[in-house]
């Protein structure tokens, strides 16, 4: 080829036109073979770019200079919060409340359903409420059991054949702490419309349509400030009673329980495993006293849950034995991940997991276990929020507190260190579905073999799906963060034809509590930084049948695909943290949520996310 | 006819005043020194990488980092020199990951030329001086262009519209206008050359 040719192709290439594979091919053979025409080319390259980010830095000045100044704000922010949860930290050291965790461990998704933000209070009034009640309860009643700190494997093994006992309530006890439950879950409901009320009244503009928005929203409030008037009633007579001396309980007449909790989910190949052997699993079945059970392939899940909604999930190709509750729940953990948010346990009977290197015993928190058969990577515990003492074979114990991991192994000391986030990945069935528009549905071409589908034909203009989110149906996804990170977020995701003339694929993202750094068709809050901003993620139709989106994936006319560089997010306090997703050009599928600190690039399509979070 | 483009940005004071007030906490003032130099940030890392979103983030990190590290700067050199040279970190960081990236992938002329790229960052024996002054010699030189070429640079370059919707407003052919702006471009690099010769840099 001569150097004009190649001086022709070149420049047509750098104009975006498009050469052929030929052509290109040609150039490149060219530029290889000759060093100064290459140098010739590179010093053109230099320039060219020069000018054209020249371009960039003048025309850009204001989004730039915002960005940057978000970027200052998080940073104060962050600051101030440290300051304050350290300061908390000195004067309520020993202060173990749910939710309150600064940081927190690699893969933090709260399974949904909790606000974790704004109930703080409340949720910390109800717990001690509980807490000190169920301690009178206990050293009141006669068969409480007062042994403290974890048992020995051994007794749990022969304990486990035993068939469980509990005492029976006084039933105007239970009966009051059933409507006081019932309460609080009707006032949690009225809160989340409420919420929503109140943000379709901020965004409606049209006079009448924000007279009627208003009026919604009222009668919601009034509704909750009535429930909430009945909730302190019902926790006032539920203390009276609990004040009261207990009923006495006859102890000729134990009540026998079969089934010690019970699995609410099971996914692909799961077994209750039992002395007699392992039989498969179903959603709904009971475990009893010292069964077991095994999760087998990379696509396999059992979720079980106990009475006090302690909730355990047993992820993929992982063994868990002996589940009891006597005395305290416990359970041993051979081999895998095990995730468990432990609701609060009543005095000297801590929940107790077990593992071939040591135990966790837990009062009230969720915490992660990595078991891994290899003795020299041994027990990794990760604790989110709240305190877990963990003690190894050896004896020694140590007291791992919200956000910090110890590893108990061979030939590693025991201790506790701080845990940063690096990277969350929320999956199809850590998203609370809301509102009609999205279904969980089974897919092959996940990695969990899930996905979150809306299969309704519908395209919004972005603004248009902001003003009417409030009344859209959306997938909330909690999950614990760090403040002061910049996030990069990668969603998988696929568009599904059906018959709809246009490939639709595009969802819009909304964020609080943060600070985007980087957006696409961002849609600021009225205050153009703060809480609560949006970003759209779009072009999922552009590769099959699933592949990584991070902002606006449709190719521009030079084929440059704008979220080369993803949504960049920072938030704005350590903890728990919530997204909405809503489909705006559906229908469509959404995998797989990756916020990930290093993954700066477009994973490959079939990237699950980082090793060790892949389910 | 020389071409009215505005390159700084107006100021409440002089590059020291605000360097001072900057350096007592005020952000805004750091903004506006931002405004005064990011144009230049730009364009120094842009002669490297060629995405808009990675210049763009590598321009707000070396300003992150500059105003964490303010206290540091010390005046022996220009604060843009000072800019340009964590600017040139920051690209040579990046190349780094990006250069593990590319060894994966099918070599294509974008990869290829990523990586020639890359090479001369990291052996390019000028300092961030002589870049400054280079970023100075081609606004120097882009005024010094005719009408009809400084109209097609600030279409192209700064307007951002494409070759092929000048071509079309134009009359021309697509591949015309191409080898216009190469042409454009061979004389703004002699143009540089001739201004950098006492210092021997390289446009």
């Amino acid at each position: 080829m001569s150097p004009e040719k190649a001086r022709e192709l070149w420049s047509n290439f750098l104009s975006g036109e498009p050469l052929s594979e030929e052509e290109e091919a040609q150039l490149l053979s060219a530029l290889d073979a000759d060093p100064a025409l290459r140098d010739e080319i590179l010093d053109d390259a230099q320039l060219e770019g020069s000018l054209r980010a020249l371009g960039w830095g003048r025309g850009e000045e204001k989004p730039f200079a915002r960005a940057f100044l978000d970027c200052l704000e998080a940073k104060r922010a962050e600051t101030g919060f440290v300051r304050k949860f350290r300061t908390r930290l000195e004067v309520k050291a020993d202060s173990r409340v749910r939710g309150r965790s600064a940081h927190s461990g690699r893969r933090w998704f709260r399974p949904s359903g909790e606000n974790p933000g704004g109930r703080f209070l409340v949720l910390a009034l109800v717990a001690a409420g509980i807490l000190v009640g169920l301690t009178l309860l206990f050293s009141l009643s006669p068969s409480a059991p007062s042994r403290q700190g974890p048992r020995k494997l051994e007794s749990v093994r022969e304990e486990a054949v035993r068939e469980e006992t509990v005492p029976e309530e006084g039933p105007r006890k239970e009966e009051r702490t059933r409507a006081r439950r019932e309460a609080e879950a009707r006032l949690e409901k009225l809160r989340d419309e409420e919420r929503r009320a109140d943000a379709a009244r901020r965004e409606t503009t049209m006079d009448d349509l924000k007279q009627k928005a208003d009026e919604a929203f009222r009668e919601i409030a009034e509704k909750r400030k009535a429930e909430e008037k009945g909730l302190a009633k019902l926790k006032d007579e539920e203390r009276k009673i609990e004040k009261a001396p207990p009923t006495p309980i006859p102890q000729d007449k134990p009540v026998t329980a079969a089934g010690v909790a019970k699995l609410e989910r099971v996914r692909a190949e799961v077994y209750v495993v039992a002395p007699s052997g392992r039989t498969p699993a179903k959603e709904g079945d009971e475990l009893r006293a010292g069964q077991g059970l095994e999760t087998v392939g990379t696509r396999s899940l059992a979720i079980v849950t106990y009475p006090d909604k302690t909730r355990v999930e047993v992820e993929d190709d992982a063994e868990v034995r002996e589940v009891t509750v006597e005395g305290g729940k416990r359970l041993f953990v051979a081999r895998g991940i095990v995730r468990a948010e432990v609701a609060r346990q009543p005095k000297g009977e801590p929940m107790v997991f077990a593992t071939p290197h040591g135990d966790a015993t837990v009062l009230g928190t969720t915490l992660r276990i990595v078991v891994d058969p290899d003795p020299k990577k041994g027990t990794r515990l990760e604790v989110e929020s709240g305190k877990v003492e963990f003690r190894n074979l050896a004896g020694k114990a140590v007291a791992v507190e919200s956000g910090h991991v110890a590893v108990g192994a061979t030939g590693i000391d025991l201790v506790a260190r701080p845990l940063r986030i690096e990277e969350i990945l929320l999956l199809p069935r850590h998203g609370k579905i809301i509102g009609s528009d999205w279904k969980l549905v089974p897919d092959e071409n996940t990695g969990s073999g899930e996905a979150l589908e809306a299969e309704e034909i519908r395209t919004l203009d972005v603004t248009e799906a902001r003003s009417k989110s409030g009344r859209l149906g959306h997938v909330e996804y909690t999950f614990y963060a760090d403040a002061n990170r910049d996030y990069h977020v990668w969603v998988r995701g696929r568009n599904v034809p059906k018959g709809n003339l246009n490939p639709d694929d595009m969802v819009l993202l909304r964020i609080y509590d943060a600070i985007m750094i980087r957006a696409f068709n961002a849609v600021w809050s009225e205050e153009e930084k703060g809480p609560n901003h949006m970003t759209s993620f779009n072009g999922f139709a552009n590769r099959k049948p699933y592949w990584w989106v991070g902002g606006n994936a449709d190719p521009e006319p030079n084929g440059r695909v704008p979220d080369e560089v993803p949504v960049r997010i920072r938030f704005l306090k350590s903890g728990p943290q919530k997204f909405h997703v809503f489909g705006v050009e559906t229908p469509m599928r959404i995998d797989t949520i990756w916020l990930s600190t290093t993954q700066k690039t477009r994973p490959d399509s079939n990237a699950r996310g980082p090793e060790g979070l892949r389910r | 006819m020389k071409l009215g483009v505005r390159w700084h940005h107006r100021g409440v004071g002089t590059e020291a005043e605000l360097l001072a007030r900057a350096r007592g906490g005020d952000d805004d003032a750091f903004c506006q020194l931002l405004q005064l130099h990011q144009a230049q940030v730009h364009a120094y890392i842009g002669r490297t990488v060629r995405s808009k979103d990675i210049v763009e983030d590598l321009a707000q990190e070396t300003f992150l980092k500059a105003h964490r590290h303010l206290a540091t700067y010390r005046e022996e050199s220009s604060l843009r020199v000072w800019l340009l040279g964590i600017a040139r970190n920051e690209t040579l960081a990046f190349l780094r990951d990006e250069e593990r990236r590319r060894a994966r992938e099918r070599r294509t002329l974008k990869s290829a030329l990523e990586g020639w790229l890359a090479d001369r960052a990291r052996t390019e024996p000028s300092g961030p001086a002589e870049e400054a002054q280079r970023l100075s010699a081609l606004e120097d030189c882009i005024r010094g262009l005719s009408l009809t070429s400084a109209a097609l640079v600030v279409d192209v370059y700064f307007k951002g519209r494409t070759t092929g919707k000048i071509a079309r407003e134009t009359g021309r052919q697509v591949g015309a206008v191409s080898m216009t702006l190469l042409r454009i471009r061979q004389a703004l690099r002699r143009c540089i050359e001739s201004r950098l010769a006492t210092v021997g840099t390289k446009p």
